[in-house]
């Protein structure tokens, strides 16, 4: 296996899990919103996007998004189908993560904002959303870590990303056990750091939003 | 405390109705306020004053009845521009406090200036660190509501309320939740606000608030106003039954 090929295909774990994630993280927010919202159809569409999207395993997702998408080269199209898929999928958990945060939030203190009449952006930056934020940032760290693991389902429809490369190599003939360990290790060394950041970011803003100085 | 002549009505409330399901909150209830006076209003918890009060800003939507603020009547539902205005005329201090919880004790006061006023920051500080002072709190004001006594909260609230300039402040409860130790100098601020002419809605279970800084008192039991009247002849004779046994009630706990 070359070095060029394993940085390739570390290239797409992290395209996948990265773009995905940022993706789903402003739908997830468009979702939350809708689902907290004044409109009840619009509510009721937020509860059912995050039902469906959560209620069948993304391997089936990706396998319909790949099966649906009929465009272009059969490469670029992997990769776009499965971005496409966690991007979605990963909107409903992160929709979920900013709900938990909301909830964390006392209604009291929505009415103080109401009744010292500020507007509804100021009220939602600076007082809500500092003591919801920690509770979604720990929410939307576990589930980044669980994306990162997940993109291996991409290398089934034919991504070369981590998985697919040491998946071929085993096939040719390398050592399963020796590469699938490696594979692992391989994992690990990306998940412990962006669980030490997501940890660290949470605790910086805790400490930034304290509520004892 | 109303030494202007003759009294300006600064709020007129007719036919207020409020009901939560079967639940008949609040009852045709009708009450005037003159520009200045201090109100107190007593009575039985469930009889609907904490929502009376909520619905003079707002925070809870009346089923029926019409609030006149300064003359001027306001509309049955308030687009979220006419909610703000209204709210920025009637202050309110809440049981709880409800401090903003990750800002300092300034910030609590700046905020609301700075996003509800449009002051610029300094102006803002500059007014809530007066306001801070004038509360006793001049030396806490980098310190987090976290650290701060319940009674240090709720002075903080008030300075936050009164930082916007209200024409009325509405106080819900706002000694039920403090240390009894620690209401006197909550207690202590709201006389300076009354002394200092502001119209003041408050309901209370302080009688001696009641009797010694309220212009008058009214009884609510069951959703409705069952008596008024100036202090002294509303505890000295209460007129009815229900009020009677209420006080015989609460002045016998305060023994």
């Amino acid at each position: 296996m070359s070095a060029e090929l394993i940085l390739r295909a570390l290239g797409f774990t992290l395209t996948a899990t990265c773009v995905s994630f940022v993706l789903a993280a402003l739908l997830g927010a468009l979702v939350a919103a809708a689902r907290r919202g004044p409109w009840a159809p619009l509510r009721w569409l937020a509860i059912a996007w995050v039902s469906v999207l959560r209620g069948v395993p993304p391997l089936v997702w990706l396998f319909v998004a790949f099966f649906g998408i009929n465009l272009g080269q059969a490469k670029l199209t992997a990769l776009t189908a499965t971005i496409l898929t966690f991007s979605l999928v990963g909107s409903a958990f992160l929709a979920e993560a900013y709900r938990s945060g909301l909830d964390s939030v006392s209604r009291t203190q929505f009415e103080a904002v109401s009744a010292t009449a500020m507007p509804a952006w100021p009220g939602f930056s600076r007082v809500i959303l500092p003591q919801a934020l920690p509770v979604s940032l720990s929410a939307a760290g576990a589930y980044l870590i669980h994306l990162l693991k997940d993109t291996a389902l991409a290398s089934l429809i034919g991504v070369q990303e981590l998985t697919f490369i040491t998946n071929d190599a085993v096939q040719r003939g390398s050592n399963g056990f020796t590469a699938f360990l490696l594979l692992g290790l391989a994992y690990l060394a990306l998940s412990v750091p962006v669980a030490l950041a997501a940890r660290t970011a949470e605790a910086k803003l805790r400490k930034r939003w304290a509520v004892a100085a | 405390m109303s030494t202007i002549s003759p009294p300006v009505t600064a709020l007129s409330v007719t036919g207020l109705a409020k009901s939560y399901g079967p639940l008949e909150v609040l009852k045709n209830v009708d009450l005037d306020v003159a520009r200045g006076e201090v109100v107190a209003i007593i009575g039985p918890s469930g009889s609907g004053k904490s929502t009376f009060i909520r619905c003079l800003n707002r925070l809870e939507e009346p089923d029926a009845g019409t609030v006149m603020l300064d003359g001027a009547g306001l509309a049955p539902s308030l687009t979220s521009k006419e909610l703000r205005a209204l709210r920025r005329k009637v202050g309110m201090v809440f049981q709880s406090f409800n401090l903003f919880p990750t800002h300092t004790a300034l910030e609590n006061v700046v905020l609301p200036q700075v996003h509800s006023l449009g002051r610029s920051r300094q102006q803002a500080e500059a007014r809530a660190r007066e306001l801070l002072a004038k509360v006793g709190l001049g030396e806490r004001a980098d310190h987090k509501p976290a650290q701060l006594s319940g009674g240090q909260q709720q002075r903080v609230a008030i300075a936050r309320a009164l930082a916007l300039d209200p024409e009325i402040m509405l106080f819900d409860e706002p000694t039920s939740a403090i240390d009894p130790e620690l209401r006197v100098e909550v207690l202590r601020v709201m006389r300076d606000v009354a002394a200092e002419g502001m119209t003041m809605l408050v309901v209370t279970h302080e009688m001696n608030f009641a009797r010694q800084v309220a212009d008058r008192v009214v009884f609510f039991a069951d959703g409705t106003i069952v008596e008024q009247a100036e202090p002294a002849a509303f505890f000295a004779s209460p007129q009815h039954e229900r009020t009677r046994r209420f006080l015989a009630a609460v002045l016998e706990e305060e023994l």
